[in-house]
């Protein structure tokens, strides 16, 4: 099975792979945005790779064909989230608020965020609003773009 | 690309976005696989397959 890590309205956990490899069938992961901990938890249930939305299509298709020979491949995404070092200081963020997080903190305008995942505005603040709450829970305090860039390459959403 | 594979691999594919789950589909059937399903939510058993 190839599945999302995000969808809709919730991510792909390690018990929804351990369930399917469970079942008998063989899962790898198509992420665009997500944690190093998300990652590192879905191989660990069992996902045979972990595969970016970004990469080229015949590197996709020669990563799920070594996946699937059992000719484990470890991509960029895994040895990142392989090496890197538990960090209990992060915040726990829903798929949209991951988006909203990795677009905005990547420099974008709020407009430009609202149009790139057709949502309004106004759900962008609101998306933003509830982030920085969570980082202000942990006393990570986020008031500026700056900060949110930061934020989002520490929670992995956005490349170092 | 061309199919030269004699067997092919079953792939279910799970994924929200419609666009992304279509223009995926056309390219793991082309290239080999047999997409037996592409739905936008988990499943609750392995039927896909």
């Amino acid at each position: 099975m190839l599945i999302d890590i995000a969808l809709r309205d919730r991510w792909t956990s390690g018990s929804d792979v351990a369930r399917l490899t469970d079942g008998g069938s063989r899962v790898v992961v198509l992420t665009g945005f997500a944690s190093h901990d998300r990652i590192d938890e879905l191989i660990l249930a069992g996902a045979l790779s972990v595969i970016s939305k970004e990469v080229s299509t015949s590197d996709l298709l020669a990563t799920l064909d070594d996946a699937l020979s059992n000719d484990f491949d470890i991509t960029p995404l895994i040895a990142s989230a392989l090496a890197s070092s538990p960090n209990p200081q992060l915040i726990e963020l829903s798929p949209q608020e991951a988006r909203v997080l990795a677009l905005y903190g990547s420099g974008m305008k709020l407009v430009a965020v609202a149009h790139h995942l057709g949502i309004s505005v106004n759900t962008v603040k609101e998306y933003l609003r509830r982030v920085r709450r969570k980082l202000a829970e942990i006393d990570r305090p986020a008031t500026t773009q700056l900060d949110l860039n930061r934020e989002a390459r520490r929670h992995g959403v956005l490349p170092d | 690309m061309t199919d030269n594979r004699e067997t092919k691999t079953s792939v279910a594919l799970i994924d929200d976005h419609e666009m992304f789950r279509d223009g995926l589909t056309r390219i793991l059937n082309d290239n080999g696989y047999d997409v037996t399903g592409a739905v936008s939510h988990l499943p609750t058993s392995t039927t896909l397959v």
